[in-house]
């Protein structure tokens, strides 16, 4: 998306409460900062092998290298971080900025490709990681994420092409089962739910709320549980969705 | 002119949308499916959004995922392409109500021309000559008997809803068109989701030519001289070209002049196609009103030197028609074959696959509207067009030689294709002789047609 700036009004301008494109300028000497310094940095680090992922957080920018995962479940769609920007130069990295609540999609390279006959496109098709989810976050100090190895993670990810509303149980650290909705996504006012594909403990939350989201996008990702950390699933009251609830203990009857 | 575009549509006509988008400075969005993902107007967008899974209903049929599409990507209209919801009355009004400008007729154009027997009525009206048909849909059994009694047989049973062969029959006899309407009846439902039917006398040995017209909002029109679409099989255009070789110039003129000017009277704007049929004798019949921009479109752009689509864009803009009739000169002769992954040893039946090898045509005045790639993997959900290859020569023979070439220079491997047949209608000496009737393949049938010029060649 372009800046609005210098545009007159479009004929019929939509309402002021739906989402507009963003007013802030991509900072291009701060992306080629990123690009240059940070980046070959992280992607050293993710080569030693311990981490599967890693994230930091730099000024206003959120930087996330994630190494593709070494078991992808069947039926995956293919990980996608928001409508696809072109225009990068090959091999390198897609950036742009994000707003909080704002109408910005994460761009993302790193996608399906076709076999290595097909024309030459931006996106890199040979590196080792994917460099998903880029753009400012809120300012805070760099911040250092990994999820250990070994643990492939499911992907939540949207049913439809519209504004993503999280649920307030659908944050890291809480545990889902199966079959719970997370959130909606708000197509012209129709809401879509977003269905847990499996029992879990959120591992991370990509999409924000109010963030527009297509088809197939991840929203977050869950740590699938093994049997023996299952426990007993939550109470009623305690249902992603509703009131923030205390953990359960191990053995709790859930009631109902 | 509008600033950033959503393509609604897949293969090669968001391909060249895409690109006229691209000439004029204007963003492009391209909203696809998840089978699309890898397509090559997917790859060439400024901006791709995912708005469904494979199948159409999800996806390209669906106006909230294609509006929630352009809405959240910042566009201020949406180009339908042809097929899917492109005179979708109803799509055209959603996009009308959330503020995005339809880039096509408005809705209330589109509903005007919905019904096909309508149409066919409003502009009798306006004074095109039709072909004589029955009053209104057929109520029953009854009706249609007493309509084709009063029509004279052969009768061709066509549904109002839609077009593309399907629920089409043509009856000898009222006992086979008995037997032909519940067909008819089913096939449409399944098609369009109306089973609604009319009746028009059919003509043996016809012709098929349509007029391309594009009018403003300001009610000025000019049309763009006509295409013959004779050589189909089963009611599936296959070769199209410009001038028609039918046409003595009179005719021509007389055939442009009148439509073009029912066109205006009836209200319609933007761009479009009026199709007719042309008898033995040289008269001519309107038959039904395309409210879009049509497969075909690349022959008369050869022809004129005017890019279509962008005509679309700038008539949606609420622009002025950017030149008058006077204005319009038709050069040479162009011609088009749409190649489609069809099996030639399965009755033509669609074919999916990946393409394991493709070579594209080129030379002078040699154009190739396709979104074909090496290792593309065609998907099986959708239409079987893979391209389309037009040519264009200063005289008719010119044209056939270089298509010739270029057909010999086309490769696509990895899947079944029209191709063979394609090469046999350039040896066929109806074809040839500029002679052909809408019933060139499907009298013999295509496998045979195919197999007679495999035996010549």
């Amino acid at each position: 998306m372009t800046p609005d700036e210098g545009r007159p009004p479009a004929a019929g301008d939509r309402s002021t409460d739906e989402p507009k494109p963003p007013s802030s300028r991509p900072d291009h000497a701060a992306i080629e900062r990123l690009v240059e310094g940070l980046l070959p940095a992280l992607a050293a680090r993710l080569g030693l092998g311990d981490l599967d992922e890693i994230e930091v957080r730099e000024g206003g920018w959120r930087v996330r290298l994630r190494r593709p995962a070494a078991v992808a479940p069947q039926s995956a769609p293919e990980p996608t971080g928001g409508p696809e920007r072109r225009g990068a130069s090959p091999g390198a990295a897609t950036l742009g900025p994000t707003g909080r609540g704002s109408a910005t999609p994460l761009p993302s390279s790193g996608r399906g490709s076709p076999t290595g006959r097909g024309p030459a496109g931006p996106a890199s098709r040979s590196s080792p990681s994917s460099l998903v989810g880029i753009g400012p976050a809120a300012g805070s100090p760099a911040v250092e994420r990994g999820s250990p190895r070994g643990r492939p993670r499911r992907p939540v990810t949207s049913p439809a092409v519209g504004i993503f509303r999280p649920a307030a149980g659908f944050a890291v650290g809480r545990r889902i089962r199966g079959g719970d909705r997370i959130g909606l996504v708000d197509v012209l006012g129709v809401p879509h739910d977003v269905v847990a594909p499996a029992d879990g403990l959120v591992a991370e939350v990509v999409a924000e709320a109010g963030q527009p989201v297509e088809y197939g996008q991840e929203l977050g990702f869950l740590e699938p549980l093994g049997p023996e950390t299952l426990g007993a699933p939550p109470s009623r009251a305690q249902r992603p969705g509703d009131a923030p609830s205390t953990p359960d203990t191990a053995g709790t009857s859930g009631g109902s | 002119m509008f600033g950033r575009i959503l393509i609604a549509n897949r293969g090669e006509i968001a391909l060249r949308v895409l690109r006229a988008c691209r000439t004029l400075g204007i963003e492009a969005v391209i909203a696809y499916s998840e089978a699309d993902r890898d397509s090559l107007p997917v790859q060439l967008a400024d901006e791709a959004i995912c708005i469904g899974p494979a199948d159409a209903r999800r996806s390209y049929l669906s106006a909230p995922a294609l509006i929630s599409a352009a809405i959240i990507t910042g566009c201020e209209a949406i180009h339908p392409g042809y097929g899917f919801l492109s005179e979708d009355e109803g799509f055209a009004e959603a996009v009308r109500a959330h503020g995005l400008t339809f880039i096509g007729p408005p809705a209330e154009v589109l509903e005007r021309f919905a019904s096909k027997e309508g149409t066919r009525r409003l502009l009798a009206a306006h004074g095109l000559p039709t072909i004589p048909g029955s009053n209104g849909m057929l109520r029953d059994d009854a009706h249609a008997l007493e309509e084709a009694e009063r029509i004279g047989y052969p009768v061709l049973i066509k549904p109002s809803a839609g077009g593309g062969g399907k629920g089409m029959r043509m009856v000898r006899t009222p006992r086979e068109l008995l037997a032909a309407l519940p067909v008819c009846r089913s096939e449409a439902k399944a098609a369009f989701g109306d089973d609604s039917l009319y009746l028009e006398r059919w003509l043996d040995e016809n012709r098929h030519v349509e007029v391309q017209i594009a009018v403003d909002r300001y009610g000025n029109g000019v049309h763009l001289g006509e295409r013959d679409c004779s050589v189909q099989r089963r009611h599936q255009k296959i070769v199209e070209e410009a001038p028609s070789p039918a046409l003595d110039d009179a005719t021509r003129a007389e055939l442009c002049d009148r439509a073009i000017r029912a066109i205006v009277a009836a209200g319609y704007e933007n761009v479009g196609t009026l199709e007719f049929l042309l008898d033995r004798d040289g008269n001519f019949y309107f038959i039904e009103i395309n409210c879009r921009i049509q497969v075909e479109h690349p022959v008369t752009e050869l022809l004129s030197g005017i890019d279509i689509v962008e005509l679309q864009l700038r008539l949606a803009a609420g622009e002025p028609l950017p030149f008058r009739q006077e204005d319009v000169a038709l050069h040479g002769h162009a011609i088009e074959f749409r190649v489609a992954a069809e099996d030639p040893d399965h009755d033509f039946r669609p074919a999916a696959g990946v393409v394991e090898a493709f070579r594209a045509p080129g030379g002078p005045w040699v154009r190739l509207d396709s979104h074909l790639y090496a290792g593309y993997e065609v998907p099986p959900y959708y239409d079987s067009l893979l391209g389309k290859l037009i040519v264009w020569g200063q005289t008719r023979e010119e044209a056939i030689a270089r298509g010739r070439v270029a057909l010999d220079e086309l490769v696509v491997e990895g899947l079944p294709t029209n191709v063979g047949l394609l090469r046999a209608l350039l040896r066929n000496p109806v074809f040839l002789e500029g002679r052909m009737t809408t019933n060139l393949l499907d009298r013999v049938g295509a496998t045979a047609f195919l197999a007679a010029a495999a035996r010549s060649a």
